[in-house]
């Protein structure tokens, strides 16, 4: 979805940027986006806070919000699709397949 | 009111609030195969393994290790552990069980990464569970449970359908609606890539290759 909006759009970004967080994505706000997620999966609420602070100066208020209600919606997903046992079919595999080999990403199941 | 974020310290657009106050509203009924009673007790199971809360639980320790699974370990879940799923959990009711803990992760997720308590569970409506018997037209083996074809993340509770309604009520305020999915340059607060780029590093911390 990443790779056909940002490509849909003419947006140059970099997916080394999910697996790597040291790697800038190149999309506004991107690394700031991804200490966020990753600091609300974490234990520590002052550095959530601090990511939050710093998504808000660089992408707004209200971006935070929309931010945290996709981190909690994606909690869901990726639990519907990993108890319901979702297979990752041949034809989304094969359309990905460049993407996954720049970023890094290995099918779990 | 519950889930009114006017004192947060960032925007909450009032839709993702009004989501949910029907989420609540939905987890407190009886649901198709688990009462009210049972599907807080769930929730509550569910919460206590994903943050490490101390609760007294309800349910039947079986019952409750199901739980667990789903919400704190669920990447480890595979066709044979769906298989031997215990007595007191059968295929449709294990379902319900993913649905509702899925959806107070959403939830949950939701406040922490905002910095607010987590939500009061709501108190359990009385009543029977309708124990509405699953769709005729699924598909069985391609997945760890049987769905409605074709087999897709839309479909992933199918069996149940309320499940599948409340999830999709939740995601689409949170996320995007499958009509806004289909615009590349969708915008809110966050554009379409931003959207996706937390999506895809939110999976890739939970290890779920979806």
């Amino acid at each position: 979805m990443l790779s056909w909006s940002a490509d849909s759009t003419g947006i140059t970004w970099d997916p080394r940027g999910i697996t790597d967080p040291s790697i800038d994505t190149k999309l506004a706000g991107g690394s700031e986006l991804v200490a966020f997620v990753d600091a609300a999966h974490g234990t520590d609420p002052a550095v959530t806070a601090a990511a939050r602070d710093r998504v808000a100066a660089v992408l707004g208020s209200a971006a935070v919000g929309d931010a945290a209600g996709v981190i909690g919606n994606f909690n869901q997903m990726n639990r519907l699709a990993d108890a319901t046992g979702m297979p990752v079919g041949p034809g989304s595999l094969r359309r990905t397949e460049e993407l996954r080999a720049r970023a890094g990403i290995v099918p779990f199941h | 009111m519950a889930f009114d974020f006017a004192a947060a310290d960032h925007a909450v657009r009032p839709d993702i609030g009004a989501a949910m106050r029907r989420d609540w509203a939905r987890l407190a009924a009886p649901g198709t195969w688990w009462s009210g009673f049972d599907r807080i007790a769930i929730a509550a199971e569910g919460r206590t393994a994903m943050f490490g809360t101390v609760a007294a639980s309800p349910l039947a320790e079986p019952v409750g290790r199901v739980v667990r699974m789903v919400a704190a370990d669920s990447p480890r879940i595979d066709a044979e552990w769906v298989a031997t799923l215990p007595a007191e959990v059968d295929v449709p009711a294990y379902v319900e069980i993913i649905g509702i803990v899925a959806r107070c992760s959403a939830v949950d997720f939701f406040h922490r990464a905002l910095g607010l308590d987590l939500p009061e569970l709501p108190e359990p409506h009385g009543g029977e569970p309708s124990r509405r018997p699953p769709p005729d037209d699924v598909v069985v083996g391609k997945s760890f449970v049987p769905m409605v074809a074709p087999v897709s993340i839309p479909q992933t509770v199918s069996l149940v359908p309320p499940e599948t309604e409340a999830w999709q009520d939740l995601s689409d305020a949170t996320y995007m609606t499958f009509r806004d999915m289909e615009r590349p340059d969708f915008s809110r607060a966050l554009h379409r890539t931003q959207i996706e780029l937390v999506a895809a590093r939110t999976s890739q911390v939970n290890e779920c290759f979806y």
